[in-house]
């Protein structure tokens, strides 16, 4: 995974279904991105710190790779070596207006 | 002008000699006299046991239900004809055990109906087994041994399911239960009133005599208020209900505990959302004209419209 | 690739709650709009959002479908996990339409495919020789099956459309939903203005996304101009002005607001709730100053309240049903026994799925009949109808109604999830037809008996009748209502509602027990009932040039019409019936032999909880018919 792209930005939250769309918080705060060819020049990784401190300030942060609600720091640590964990996604309003009667 | 006996069936009434039943039967007749219900339009609703029969022993609409249902049957009753006076006999197992469930959702409802709980500590018609209302360590002789399960509190419970008048009566003070009861059919949402009531068979307890001894009237104190005047002061009367509500064994106050008549009834809600309700209501509307719906194949169409494509080509 | 079809089969695949439902609106009412004949299948999890989904659906040009089946013309997958569980759905020389960002992940990539999934289909792919990634999978169809691929990157065209729009990232699912009804509306040769219709019935309270999606649309039709219409269906010709498209759900809830229904009681649960959301839709309206309703629909605290409510709500005169599935009807038994006692005209509704328990919530299955005809303690009179498809739901509903309230019983109107969530397009119901039948009714008066015993159906007061005092009572009761333990009124009161099923059985008409098609005098005679009759009727056609067959779709469950059914299958050899059912087993063919004495040994029964396909359905009685199997347990299917 050598080239970076929007979703390895701290700044953009993908949408939870389809993560090469989402909100990037610094360009368009009610617009939208969509996972672009090459980052712009405000590209900034999250660090370790810096998603431990989202986790304990929103209660929980999400693994794209896995599609996994992540929820304290130790599961953040080991999902953060291999795969793509965000601070925050975005809420497909599909899920409530499609949901099946399930249970 | 209606006379005493008009609301007595001629049933032989089969409680036990001395049962408290006979007291709250007797106070309900003459509630309904002294209020002129139309026996047409008046249903009781009742549970399974002693109390269960009452539903016979008058002589309006009977629905003697199933057991912990009386509340759910006297819902459907209620909203499909919201012109009834729907009154609910349970026992304190029917409606605060197995019923436990429906009468906390009629509290949240606030329906039109009340209930009155024939409150006894046993299960009478089954042998005398404890009742939902029986404290713990309690060994009445029907018991084998001490009661291990807690007695919950029919008061606190009806305050905080959200009934808007509640109120306890004993069997034996008929003229004071009378009133309640016409106060609670009078009063408009969900009544509770809580009957103590002496199983003269099974408990040897909770007798007539200890009740006599103990049961106090909370209209003795002048400063008793407990009607809701305005919104606002409906949580700090509700407090003292429940400080009321907590007080057992040594003094048991009978009387109203707390009236609201502030919060919306389901009717009204319903009413919100269908503006003819409940003035045309599910038992009087008009569903067929010369034995064929009241939709028309061009009003079915219309109205489902948006199921309808018309093919385009 | 044949084009110019007269039939062909799609399923579409996705997560839940993603977009694929839009999908399917859309595609179904763009498809309806143009004159086919639609039918969709829905599948999905016991979970809101994440798990696979798919719609099984068939379009025709020449007739309205009424089943599925497998292979598939058209496979458009919204993500991986479809092309893995789906890939050998695809028929020779058919399509696949996917996602390039998803080509190279592999089946270990997908974290919401179960593992025994995961595990059947490496071992498929290992044992062709294919890795378990999406690129090799559609590789392997396009070299072994001659299935044209078409990937399309996603993410590249949605980025399309959001360079000329302000695209809301919570609606992401829009557009992905609109590319997939785009491919697959350009390859079936879809005029454009279909797709537009499509979108705007979708998107009416929200039209910019109709507009993003046909501009999403015309890009991609512009990108796909080479393969437009490469899987064309020929003109319709099915001649309907109109239609309806319909879930049964929807069926069974505009059937009951037109056959009177006032009370509505549910709880909760799948795959029965739907119908209470519909009929709450309209639960008050006015049309051109004429009140419709109000109909109260009634949330209540559990299926107990659910039944004894509608049971109230009926005493009072207000016809009264309730929707439930198999753990909601366990509740209602109670009350079932109470209602039979009573002699009470109430509606319940039972929408199958899989059992014991829990079960299987979102899948369905035929496994409750028993349940239904026996549940409840001592005996009285019920009656079960069962409904085949939508038109027969439609219909049933208020024929349940008329029955209750004829006879004075408790109803169960038996259908299943197949039929609940299938949407389907079907000629709008004949409204001037109908009946309401509320039988014989009485004004009460002084000394009312509501259980008078000079007639089997005691004329019937409302509580509430002016100047009329009635009872009801759980304990066995005198004409009055009032509790009796007398043996010689105990024998009389018994007996006349246990006999009210005799004079059912005799008043109800034929068609009302039994729907018999095909040939009478045929080689072998195929008895189901509910959602096996689509699947049924189709096979016998499909067989009819070498096989004289007949199916009987039994409708009244019970009283079981044993008479009308031993004179149709009299002289039949006993090994020349084949039941068919979606259960364990099969038991239909238990109750026909329990009443008619009729032992049935052919069987073909299904009990993953998807449905029965026609090509599975071909196969089975092909497998009784030549190869002698008696029973044949049927899977296919994701």
């Amino acid at each position: 995974m050598s080239r970076k792209s929007c979703i390895h930005c701290m700044y953009f939250k993908p949408n939870v279904h389809y993560p090469y769309l989402g909100l990037c918080v610094l360009k368009n705060e009610q617009g939208s991105t969509v996972e672009t060819a090459e980052v712009c020049e405000n590209f900034k990784e999250a660090s370790l710190g810096e998603l431990k401190r989202a986790l304990e300030s929103q209660g929980w942060l999400y693994c794209i790779t896995c599609r996994k609600t992540i929820t304290d720091e130790e599961e953040l640590e080991s999902h953060v070596k291999n795969h793509i964990v965000v601070s925050g996604v975005v809420i497909d309003e599909a899920i409530s207006e499609e949901a099946p009667l399930g249970d | 002008m209606e006379r005493r006996h008009e609301y007595k069936t001629s049933l032989w009434v089969d409680w036990c000699p001395g049962c408290g039943n006979f007291g709250i039967l007797t106070a309900v007749i003459k509630a309904f006299e002294e209020l002129g219900l139309d026996p047409s339009k008046t249903v009781i609703v009742s549970g399974i046991g002693c109390s269960g029969k009452i539903a016979h022993f008058v002589n309006v609409n009977g629905v003697h239900a199933l057991h912990g249902r009386a509340i759910p049957f006297a819902m459907g009753i209620k909203l499909a004809n919201p012109n009834l006076t729907v009154i609910v006999h349970g026992g304190d197992g029917d409606l605060l055990g197995i019923g436990a469930g429906h009468f906390v959702a009629l509290g949240r409802r606030n329906i039109d109906i009340v209930v009155v709980m024939h409150n006894n500590g046993v299960y009478g018609l089954t042998k005398g087994q404890a009742s939902p209302t029986l404290p713990l360590g309690v060994k009445t002789k029907a018991l084998a041994r001490p009661n291990i399960q807690q007695a919950v509190n029919p008061v606190l419970l009806a305050l905080s399911s959200g009934f808007t008048f509640v109120a306890r009566g004993y069997a034996f003070n008929g003229v004071h239960l009378k009133e309640l009861i016409k106060m609670a059919i009078k009063h408009r949402g969900a009544a509770f009133i809580d009957v103590l009531q002496p199983c003269i068979t099974f408990n040897d307890v909770y007798t007539a005599e200890f009740y006599r001894k103990v049961v106090y009237e909370l209209d003795e104190d002048p400063n008793w208020d407990p009607i809701v005047r305005k919104p606002d002061e409906a949580k700090e009367k509700l407090l003292k209900a429940i400080e009321k509500g907590l007080e057992w064994a040594d003094r048991i106050p009978i009387g109203v505990f707390y009236v609201n008549e502030h919060v919306p009834t389901f009717e009204e809600r319903l009413n919100k959302r269908a503006h003819r309700y409940p003035s045309t209501n599910p038992a009087n509307s008009v569903i067929e004209v010369g034995g064929k719906p009241t939709l028309s194949q061009q009003e079915f169409e219309e109205l489902f419209k948006e199921y309808i494509i018309t093919v385009e080509k | 690739m044949v084009s110019l079809l007269m039939e062909i089969g799609i399923v579409l695949g996705g997560p839940q709650g993603a977009g694929l439902e839009t999908s399917m609106h859309v595609l179904a009412r763009a498809l309806a709009r143009r004159g086919y004949g639609v039918i969709a299948d829905r599948e999905y999890y016991s979970n809101i959002t994440g798990r696979h989904s798919y719609i099984h659906m068939l379009i025709s040009s020449i007739r309205l479908p009424r089943s599925v089946r497998y292979p598939v013309e058209i496979l458009a997958s919204m993500d991986a996990e479809t092309v893995f569980v789906h890939f050998s759905d695809v028929a020779e020389n058919g399509i696949i339409i996917y996602d390039g960002g998803q080509a190279s992940k592999s089946v270990d990539d997908v974290p919401s495919m179960e593992g025994y999934t995961k595990d059947r289909v490496r071992g498929v792919l290992t044992k062709l020789g294919v890795e378990p990634t999406v690129r090799s999978v559609v590789s392997f169809l396009e070299k072994d099956r001659g299935v044209t691929p078409i990937e399309i990157s996603f993410a590249s065209e949605i980025r399309k459309v959001v360079n000329m729009f302000r695209i809301d990232p919570r609606q992401a699912s829009r557009y992905v939903s609109g590319l997939i009804v785009s491919a697959v509306a350009i390859v079936l040769g879809l005029e454009d203005k279909f797709v537009r219709y499509g979108f705007e019935q979708q998107f009416r309270e929200r039209r910019h996304l109709a507009e993003q999606n046909m501009a999403l649309y015309e890009i991609l039709r512009d990108s796909m101009a080479n393969l437009r219409g490469i899987a064309k269906l020929s003109d319709p010709e099915i001649g309907l002005g109109k239609v309806m498209l319909v879930t049964g759900n929807d069926m069974v809830a505009l059937a009951k607001i037109v056959g009177g229904l006032r009370y509505q009681s549910y709880y909760p649960i799948t795959p029965a709730a739907d119908e209470s959301f519909t009929i709450e839709k309209y639960e008050y309206s006015e049309l051109n100053g004429k009140a419709v309703g109000p109909v109260i629909v009634m949330q209540t605290e559990d299926e107990i309240a659910a039944m004894s409510s509608a049971i109230g709500a009926a005493l009072a005169g207000a016809r009264s049903a309730t929707a439930t599935s198999g753990p909601g009807f366990d509740l209602m038994v109670e009350g079932l026994s109470w209602a039979g006692a009573n002699e009470v005209p109430v509606v319940i509704t039972f929408y199958q799925r899989g059992g014991p328990s829990t079960g299987q919530p979102t899948r369905g299955s035929q496994s409750d009949l028993m349940s239904t005809v026996f549940a409840s303690h001592g005996e009285f009179a019920r009656v079960v109808i069962s409904s085949g498809d939508h038109m027969e739901a439609f219909y049933d509903t208020i024929e349940a109604f008329n029955i209750a309230e004829k006879y004075q019983v408790p109803v169960i109107h038996l259908l299943d999830k197949f039929l609940a969530n299938t949407i389907a397009s079907v000629p709008t119901p004949s409204i001037e037809m109908l009946r309401i039948d509320r039988g014989a009714t009485s004004p009460g008066g002084l000394s009312y008996k509501r259980f008078d015993l000079s007639s089997l159906v005691s004329p019937r007061a409302y509580l509430g009748s002016e100047n009329t005092v009635m009872w009801y009572s759980g304990d066995e009761h005198d004409e009055y209502g009032h509790i009796v333990e007398d043996p010689e009124i105990r024998v009389k009161m018994y007996s006349k509602r246990i006999e009210k099923m005799r004079i059912i059985l005799e008043e109800t008409p034929t068609e009302i027990k039994m729907g018999i098609y095909g040939d009478r005098d045929a080689d072998y005679i195929i008895i189901g009932w509910g959602s096996v009759k689509g699947v049924a009727l189709d096979a016998v056609d499909i067989l009819s040039k070498k096989l004289r067959l007949c199916y009987i779709n039994i409708r009244l469950l019970w009283p079981f019409p044993q008479k009308e059914l031993l004179d149709v299958v009299r002289s039949t050899p006993r090994d020349r019936i084949i039941a068919v059912e979606h259960s364990y087993g099969v038991n239909i063919a238990s109750l026909i032999e329990v009443t008619t004495g009729i032992a049935i040994d052919k069987k073909v029964a299904k009990f993953t909880g998807r449905p029965i396909t026609l090509n599975e359905m071909v196969e089975a009685i092909e497998r009784i018919v030549y190869r002698n199997a008696d029973r044949v347990v049927l899977n296919y299917g994701a």
